[in-house]
């Protein structure tokens, strides 16, 4: 309400006053400037579409809610962690496992070439003329015997056949050099 | 529609964004054109006077007791925002002092008639508020004079001598024109 006074406004002046405008909305930059430095100032809280009026965003317990969520997730991640670690491990040795089977088949296979080649050997040291070949053939013959059995005990020390086999081709090569005069001994390596 | 006082109690209780940007809304297009009508025309000012206001607002809203409206609230804590923005700037005179009032007329409006709003901003800051109060937003000299703390019958002389400065702007004066209160 306006009070009169003696330099009152014509009708002309009024209407010009009338005109001009009362509600101007600034920028939307300007809404969010503010909004920001009331953040910034703590004045407001949870940012907008998190939460509406009069609804928490919170339990009664948020505390106890967090620290539950936290101990949870460190207990999820170390029993992950252990059992990708366990499955690693178990992996690995599998690995050796069958690297080690591999060893041993190859090793098995090398025994028994030899061990062929030894029976060819004596074989055909038996049908010879000559006596000096027979003896050296029957001597390499032994060698390549003794260390396929040698490889066999080592493979498997319970297996009794390559046992008996390293056992009476030692005492053979004990009796060899006992009978020998010279001394002399020749050995035909592989 | 959400009332005015349950917003205001959402933002006082929780710091309710949505709250206050509805309260923001519906207010800040009626603060606004007061703000920059009494820096005189500034945008820049009127929206760093503006952001102040509501950080004022928004502080004190649990003061808010809702013995007036909301609007009528916040635009008094606009208008001392506004006066304290102008003081900063040197731009806040003596608003008792109104045996004299200068208007300097820019050259661009030698001759022409000027826009009521350019006139307006051009009157200095004490009858400029005086003036829009009383005359844009509708306020008693009583309101007034209770507003700014000054005397009810200075708000009338400022009344007095920012009409007859803004009537001589509007008529296109060439000189400087001295408003005097009778």
């Amino acid at each position: 309400m306006h009070d009169r006074d003696d330099s009152e406004l014509t009708a002309a002046e009024r209407e010009r006053f009338e005109a001009l405008p009362r509600e101007v909305m600034p920028s939307r930059l300007l809404e969010e400037r503010i909004v920001s430095e009331l953040h910034e100032r703590g004045l407001l809280g949870v940012r907008e579409g998190r939460r509406h009026v009069g609804r928490p965003a919170w339990g009664p317990f948020p505390l106890a809610a967090a620290a539950a969520a936290a101990v949870a997730l460190f207990a999820s991640g170390l029993a992950v962690g252990q059992w990708l670690g366990a499955r690693h491990t178990a992996e690995t040795m599998l690995a050796l496992q069958r690297q080690d089977s591999a060893n041993a088949a190859a090793a098995i296979q090398r025994t028994g070439s030899a061990y062929l080649s030894a029976l060819g050997a004596l074989a055909q040291a038996s049908t010879s003329s000559n006596p000096a070949e027979v003896a050296r053939a029957r001597e390499a013959a032994q060698n390549v015997l003794h260390q396929a059995a040698n490889e066999m005990v080592r493979l498997a020390p319970d297996d009794p056949v390559s046992a008996h086999i390293l056992q009476g081709l030692d005492k053979a090569k004990v009796q060899a050099t006992t009978a020998s005069s010279d001394g002399k001994q020749r050995l035909v390596w592989f | 529609m959400t009332p005015d006082r349950d917003l205001v109690e959402a933002v006082a209780r929780d710091g309710d964004e949505v709250a206050f940007r509805e309260l923001y809304r519906r207010h800040t297009p009626r603060l606004y054109p007061l703000v920059l009508r009494m820096v005189g025309g500034a945008e820049m000012d009127a929206e760093d006077v503006v952001q102040e206001a509501w950080m004022r607002a928004v502080a004190g809203m649990k003061r808010f007791r809702g013995d007036s409206s909301f609007s009528t609230w916040l635009c008094a804590i606009g208008l001392n925002a506004a006066r304290d923005h102008l003081r900063r700037r040197g731009r806040w005179g003596n608003t008792e002092d109104v045996t004299e009032v200068e208007i300097p007329v820019p050259p661009a409006a030698n001759g022409q008639r000027l826009d009521l709003e350019r006139v307006i901003s051009m009157l200095p800051a004490g009858c400029r508020t005086v003036l829009v109060l009383h005359d844009i937003e509708g306020f008693t000299h009583e309101e007034i004079a209770r507003q700014l703390g000054i005397a009810v019958g200075t708000s009338k002389s400022q009344l007095f001598a920012a009409r007859r400065a803004a009537r001589t702007l509007l008529g296109g004066h060439k000189e400087m024109s001295h408003a005097r209160p009778g």
